[in-house]
């Protein structure tokens, strides 16, 4: 095939775009979108799909028939748990302990509200719940051995209840798992049309709670995935696609959609992780080694760190704020401050943004569509920053003028300040709430921000990156080329992952059966890897084990060697470097000297490299070429406190390598970007916008000017900390 | 004064005030991750605060909130004891005494450190947890058999324990040389310091940032707009006196009653809980410090009146607390403590939940009124097991699913199940696993604790249901205690009280023989021997492999008239084995068979209900019923340990037969 002729597509279901990006052979990208279909999510995916053939220039079919790698992120199972629409599920689980997921460990959190402190919803009812007669105790002796028609008993009482789905959950099922073996291979062999969730198979991992939760949701979202990835793969070979579609998954990294059947819920948040390996790509393209991404959308901003073009992951996910799992996925921090979050005053008669959003619908007041409350992009609006003929290239005009009421009666009126205050409150409130995120996943996990560039995607951040950035410490704001379908575009760049824990307990002397572990799980993941097509030489193989010191509650990982003879001196050695880890993390002096060092559970991740289509940089010139503005608009500048009139630019007019001094306002068909004063903006050779603060590079900024004493001030043994 | 009147703008104080949450906030971020202590991790059992240069409150990240009064105090202490040029920049003090700096009990250790900017004071840091023992007579410091305070624990008065950033080794050594886990517990404290060192960078950062003027302008208007706020929600009430009491029950060794007395007054702008005529301090732990009294009226106010405003002195400046010298809330020496917080506290927090729900439920705001609940169990149930593991090494187990109470009712759902206590937001269990694989037990069931919330149109939430046997231990011994026994949780409005806590012990119940048979027993009633009920506090019980301990924690009160409740959730929770399908018909009148709601069976028996309720004897125009709580609460499937005195009043609505209000009653003997 001629490289002419070669595509790799990614597509990004979000809950109200459909977002599609191709590559082909010459490096040319080409994206589009169509609206959400969510009763069902291939109409809207095909829509999106005609559209950027339109773009190509071909027939869907061909494009389709010529496409090498095509990746999927779904909300699916993100819509399936927020929505609480899934499978109806049974759980079977050990005599004395079916309450467990209505006792939630006691289901309390950080709010203060005890409106907010209630039962949590049941994704399986109690009556669905089955106790078994069997237990297995901390050492895996069966204690009470589970009987063949104690077993039987149970699973035809459970589908008796008409049960779709069932979960298998036992205690310590996972140091022995015999007896959900049993239980599961009475359900496969009687009732194959009944999807199956077995705790010991999907996290063989000590916490019962976490583990049946996950296992439950799990079941839950199975039918539905296994309906979709069904669909999308038949649709898509209807019309000539000759590769298998791969999934995304939380984690970051694909697999395919016999695997995604099998652990629906790993799917879960796959949108907000392309994005963040999107951004690795970039990085890893423009040489920058540490990132904040950020990711602003309709009710949320979304923040991530890559420390080495790195993504951190999160273990143990809490979902809807209510579900406790034991998902890892890519660490993001999401917040409610989006283009729809709604202002409003408090009742000590402080402007608040968030985290009520206006969503999609009725939207905010500008969009004409019903809202009535003030938004973030109803100030945007008012202060002069969105051009109301222009906005979406066109395709929505802004009614300014109802914006301007709205913020007068609930924001200014209240403030005694005239409306365009008013909207610089809102701005302001919601540029520190932002800062304060980017803060918390650097500042206060010991990264110092002055060292980190943001990668700035999601149609609203335009505006705001610059201004977040500076309060924050950030010299550099990267909007990338195709920041509004930028999830879509880091679907590209996922490699396939599979990834599995286990538990694994040991204090030092044998250390056969960890080593017998880990070459399981890496012979099952490496098996389906080869399996979806790849061979030996791009597999890359990661172990890990979860180390902590004695008598305390978390773990930490610490890399294992990966080798067929691993030795007692290979994990001593793991231990001997979990001191200097656990300081890195936690600050020097608080190790646990003297306490011994226990490995608690192994987990094998396997990668299966894929390389992707790299888009073509465009030509640089010697010098700057010339830019010119397009017009002028008037802005009311937030944090300036005052209006100026602000030069127009053409975002896709700008030539790679052309430069742009703030203050100034770049117009681009899907996101507007604002370069405040003291900031220059460079369109580079992929057409990213580089955004660079030229004010305050000699004198860093106060927010970020201790994150370098951190390490030592923790310590109490230090002299002085920091005075 | 409104916002608009200020001279400052609220955006940029806001902005500010945010920086500063977000430094008290990443204070615990520090102790949470650097900690080794379940309590500090699981049970998010601590607090950090930053105040002003006076000790006045500026910022608390309140993950307890009933140490507000505390914090305060350790400053302002350390500020009378220590001369003002002793004080420096890098000094840290250590504190955990209830009788000088305020603490709750001995075993929560503060850490104060003073934060500098150039010779001025401008601000002090705390940081405190619950430690897992500071010496004394009783692992882990709660010391029930204790009759004075000076055997219960080391006592740290706002001392130094670091100096201008060096250790003071003898302070240390004396620490070390007085506790049962030196390891764990001075790990924890390095983990303290670790927060409040960063407290101290963060808080320099600020300053620099806005200036020292700026700064302490900034922190006084916050205070003014929280302090404006709360005045302007006070005045929503409707003025008057109103008087709740709540009995604080068994001292440790005496099985006596203890009233605690709250008068509250509103008054305008102002709110006044007066605990003046509450018991006299007694000789066992249960006594409070006046400083966690106030935490303790805090507590409740934080959450159903002030449950969006900020927390700093602004927020208290409207709001009084008296208490008298002497008294079982205002502990002098040398009565010991070391309970304190957990039995008269959570009294105080009971008492001024039900004063709130009352005075709230007459406000015309909506959300004030909506923000009303009843009261919770507020019981932390604690279960000491001690025995050797299999290699003889003796491991203490202490059950954190002790925090297992039902939540009071709200008017928008139920109470939560499994809540804890009121004041520790962020409670959570620990999993079965991981308490079977740290200590030698075996659990035999963990449940939901059925009938206990109390009934209502909203019920209160449930508690818990647990039973354990020794395992791979030749056995050990059992401490138990709790606090709300024999005087079940109030109802708000016509709900019903919770059920209360207890536990047993059945020694002889053959539970490895059960199982080793292929039973796993399910019930007081599958064991081989009696049950022996044990007391509100009770000691030094021998547990041997096969005996079973049983835990059931009571609910919280529910809320409103339960024949108001929807069938379909009364149907539910029966289904749920939540309720019993007699307690769904005498409590809720509704009749449920095979999980669903007979519709015409239920209108009949509400209407039965409502009948005899019309029956009752008249007193002041409504119809009465009275008798001793316990038979009452038995009859409604439920429970309290039975104590002459403590009785029972349901009110009706003569002509309607609706349930307007009930009431526990304990007699002045009782």
């Amino acid at each position: 095939m001629s490289p002419l002729v070669e595509y790799q597509i990614g597509c990004d279901i979000g809950g109200t775009f459909t977002d599609v990006t191709a590559v082909d052979g010459t490096g040319t990208v080409y994206s589009d979108k169509s609206d959400t279909t969510p009763h069902d999510l291939s109409i809207g995916l095909l829509a999106a799909l005609q559209n950027l053939a339109g773009r190509i220039g071909s027939d869907l079919s061909d494009v389709l028939a010529h496409t090498t790698r095509f990746v999927n992120g779904t909300t699916v199972v993100t819509n399936s748990v927020a929505e609480l629409r899934g499978a109806k599920v049974g759980l079977l689980t050990t005599k004395g302990f079916g309450d467990s997921l209505l006792i939630a460990r006691s289901a309390r959190n950080a709010h203060r509200d005890h409106h907010k402190q209630l039962n949590l919803p049941q994704i399986v009812p109690r009556e669905r719940v089955v106790e078994v007669t069997e237990r297995i105790d901390k050492k895996g002796s069966r204690v009470v051995p589970l009987t063949e028609t104690e077993a039987r008993g149970a699973v035809d009482e459970l589908v008796g209840s008409g049960v779709e789905a069932i979960a298998i959950s036992l205690l310590w099922g996972f140091l022995e798992p015999a007896h959900e073996e049993m239980l599961a291979s009475i359900v496969e062999k009687e009732h194959p049309e009944i999807f199956v969730s077995v705790a010991s198979r999907l996290h063989p991992v000590i916490r019962e709670y976490e583990r049946t939760m996950t296992t439950v949701l799990n079941a839950f979202t199975g039918l539905r995935v296994a309906e979709y990835t069904g669909r999308i793969e038949r649709e898509l070979a209807d019309r000539g696609l000759r590769v298998p579609v791969a999934f995304m998954q939380g984690f970051g990294g694909t697999l395919s959609a016999e695997e995604a059947r099998d652990k629906p819920i790993t799917l879960i948040d796959s949108g907000p992780a392309g994005g963040v390996i999107g951004s690795q790509a970039l990085a890893r393209r423009l040489g920058i080694t540490d990132v904040v991404t950020a990711d602003m959308g309709g009710t949320s901003f979304d923040v991530s760190v890559l420390q080495g073009t790195k993504p951190l992951v999160t273990e143990r996910v809490m979902l809807r704020d209510q579900f406790l799992t034991a998902l890892s996925k890519i660490d993001v921090l999401p917040i409610g401050a989006g283009g729809g979050s709604i202002a409003w005053i408090d009742a000590r008669g402080i402007p608040q943004v968030g985290p009520h959003s206006a969503g999609a619908e009725p939207g905010p007041v500008c969009y004409g569509k019903g809202g009535s409350l003030p938004t973030v992009t109803d100030a945007s609006a008012v202060l002069g920053f969105l051009d109301p003929k222009a906005f979406l290239g066109g395709r929505r005009e802004l009614s300014v003028e109802p914006a301007r009421e709205a913020i007068e009666r609930e924001v200014a009126k209240p403030l005694g300040v005239d409306a365009v205050r008013g909207a610089a409150a809102i701005y302001r409130m919601v540029t520190a709430n932002m800062s304060n995120a980017v803060r918390t996943v650097t500042v206060e996990r010991g990264h110092d921000p002055r060292t980190f560039a943001m990668v700035a995607y999601g149609g609203a951040l335009g505006i705001f990156g610059a201004d977040i950035a500076r309060t924050a410490g950030i010299k550099t704001v990267v909007i990338p080329a195709g920041a509004a379908v930028f999830s879509a575009y880091g679907l590209l760049n996922s490699d396939d992952v599979r990834t599995q824990a286990r538990s694994a307990a040991w204090a030092g002397g044998d250390v056969s059966h960890v080593a017998a572990g880990l070459r399981e799980l890496d012979g099952r993941l490496v098996g389906a890897l080869k399996a979806a097509g790849h061979a030996d030489d791009q597999i890359e193989v990661e172990w890990e084990g979860e180390f902590k010191y004695l008598g305390q509650q978390w773990e930490l990982p610490v890399r294992i060697p990966r080798k067929a003879d691993l030795t007692e001196a290979d994990l001593e050695a793991a231990q001997a470097e979990f001191p200097a880890l656990y300081e890195a993390e936690y600050g020097s002096g608080t190790a646990w000297t003297g306490a011994p060092i226990v490995l608690m559970s192994i987990r094998v991740t396997a990668t299966g490299k894929v390389a992707a289509l790299e888009p073509k940089p465009a030509e640089l010139p010697a010098t700057p070429p010339a830019v010119e503005p397009i017009g002028s608009r008037t802005v009311f500048l937030p944090l300036v406190g005052e209006e100026t009139e602000l030069k127009v630019y053409d975002a896709v007019a700008a030539p790679a390598g052309s430069e742009i001094a703030g203050p100034a306002v770049v117009d681009h068909p899907l996101t507007t970007i604002q370069v405040p004063p003291g900031w220059r903006l460079r369109v580079d050779e992929w057409s990213n916008y580089v955004l660079t603060d030229t004010a305050s590079s000699t004198a860093p900024s106060t927010a970020s000017s201790t994150a370098s004493s951190t390490a030592s001030s923790t310590a109490p043994t230090t002299e002085g900390a920091s005075q | 004064m409104t916002t608009a009147e200020l001279a400052d703008d609220p955006v940029t104080i806001e902005i500010f005030s945010k920086a500063l949450q977000n430094i008290a906030h990443e204070m615990g971020v520090v102790m949470m991750r650097a900690s080794g202590s379940p309590v500090i991790a699981e049970a998010v059992d601590f607090s950090t605060f930053i105040s002003d240069a006076e000790g006045d409150i500026v910022c608390y990240a309140g993950y307890i909130t009933l140490y507000m009064g505390t914090a305060r105090q350790a400053v302002k202490h350390i500020l009378k004891t220590t001369p003002r040029e002793d004080i420096h920049p890098g000094d840290v003090f250590i504190c955990n005494d209830p009788f000088t700096t305020g603490n709750a009990h001995q075993v929560d250790v503060g850490v104060v450190r003073p934060i500098f900017i150039g010779d001025e004071i401008v601000a002090w840091c705390w940081s405190e947890a619950h430690v897992n023992d500071f010496g004394g007579f009783a692992p882990g410091s709660m010391a029930p058999m204790a009759t004075e305070t000076y055997g219960e624990a080391l006592r740290l008065p706002g001392v130094k324990i670091v100096s201008q950033g060096k250790i003071i080794d003898d302070i240390w050594r004396i620490i070390e040389t007085n506790i049962r886990v030196p390891d764990i517990v001075l790990g924890d404290i390095r983990c303290f310091i670790a927060a409040c060192n960063r407290c101290d960078d963060r808080i320099n950062a600020l300053v620099a940032e806005y200036g020292l003027d700026t700064y302490k302008r900034y922190i006084e208007v916050a205070k003014d707009l929280a302090a404006q706020a709360v005045r302007s929600r006070i005045s929503e009430l409707p003025n008057g006196v109103y008087t709740a009491v709540e009995y604080e029950e068994h001292n440790g060794h005496t099985n006596d009653i203890y009233p605690v007395k709250c008068t509250m007054t509103v008054e305008d702008e102002k709110l006044t809980f007066d605990f003046t005529e509450s018991a006299p301090q007694t000789d066992g732990f249960v006594n409070c410090s006046a400083a966690i009294t106030l935490g303790c009226v805090a507590s409740p106010l934080l959450m159903t009146l002030f449950p969006d405003l900020p927390i700093n002195q602004g927020t208290l400046r409207p709001i009084e607390v008296i208490t008298k010298p002497g008294t079982i809330c205002d502990v002098q020496m040398p009565a010991p403590v070391s309970s304190g917080h957990l039995e008269t506290g959570l009294r105080v927090c009971r008492a001024v939940t039900r004063l709130l729900g009352e005075v709230q439920a007459k406000a015309a705001d909506p959300f004030i009124r909506d923000h009303v609940m009843a009261t919770w169990q507020d019981s932390w149930c604690a279960g000491f097991f001690y025995a050797p593991d299999e290699n003889g090494a003796l491991v203490p187990f202490p059950d954190m699913n002790g925090g297992s109470g039902g939540a009071g009712a709200q008017p928008i759902g139920d109470g939560m199940d499994v809540g804890g206590a009121l004041a520790q937001p962020q409670n959570s269990l620990p999993d079965i696993e991981i308490n079977e694989f740290a200590y030698p037990i075996l659990y035999l069931w963990r449940r939901l604790n059925q009938n206990s919330g109390g009934p209502g149109k909203y019920r209160g939430g449930t508690g818990l249901d647990l039973a354990w046997t020794p395992w791979y231990t030749t056995g050990g011994q059992e401490h138990t205690m709790l606090s709300c026994w024999q005087v079940p949780p109030n109802g708000a409005f016509g709900g019903y009280p919770g059920t209360s806590s207890r536990f047993t012990l059945t020694n002889g119940a053959g539970a490895d023989k059960a199982l080793a048979e292929g039973r796993i027993p399910a019930s007081l009633a599958e064991l081989d021997a009696e049950p022996q009920a044990l007391q509100g506090k009770q000691f030094g019980m021998i547990v041997l492999p096969g005996d079973v301990v049983t835990l059931r924690s009571g609910g919280g009160g529910g809320y409103g008239d339960p024949l108001e409740r929807e069938p379909e959730l009364v149907a539910a929770d029966v289904r749920a084995g939540i309720l019993t399908t007699h307690a769904a018909e005498v409590s809720y009148g509704v009749v449920v068979a095979d999980g669903v709601a007979n519709e015409a069976a239920t209108a009949a028996a509400r209407d039965r209900i409502r009948t005899e309720r019309r029956s009752w004897a008249r007193e002041d125009g409504l119809a009465v019923r009275r008798g001793p709580a316990s038979e009452r609460l038995v009859e409604l499937g439920q429970w309290c340990s039975p104590r002459e005195g403590v009785t029972f009043a349901e009110f009706a609505d003569p002509e309607t037969g609706a349930l307007v209000r009930t009431e526990v009653l304990v007699a002045e003997d009782a």
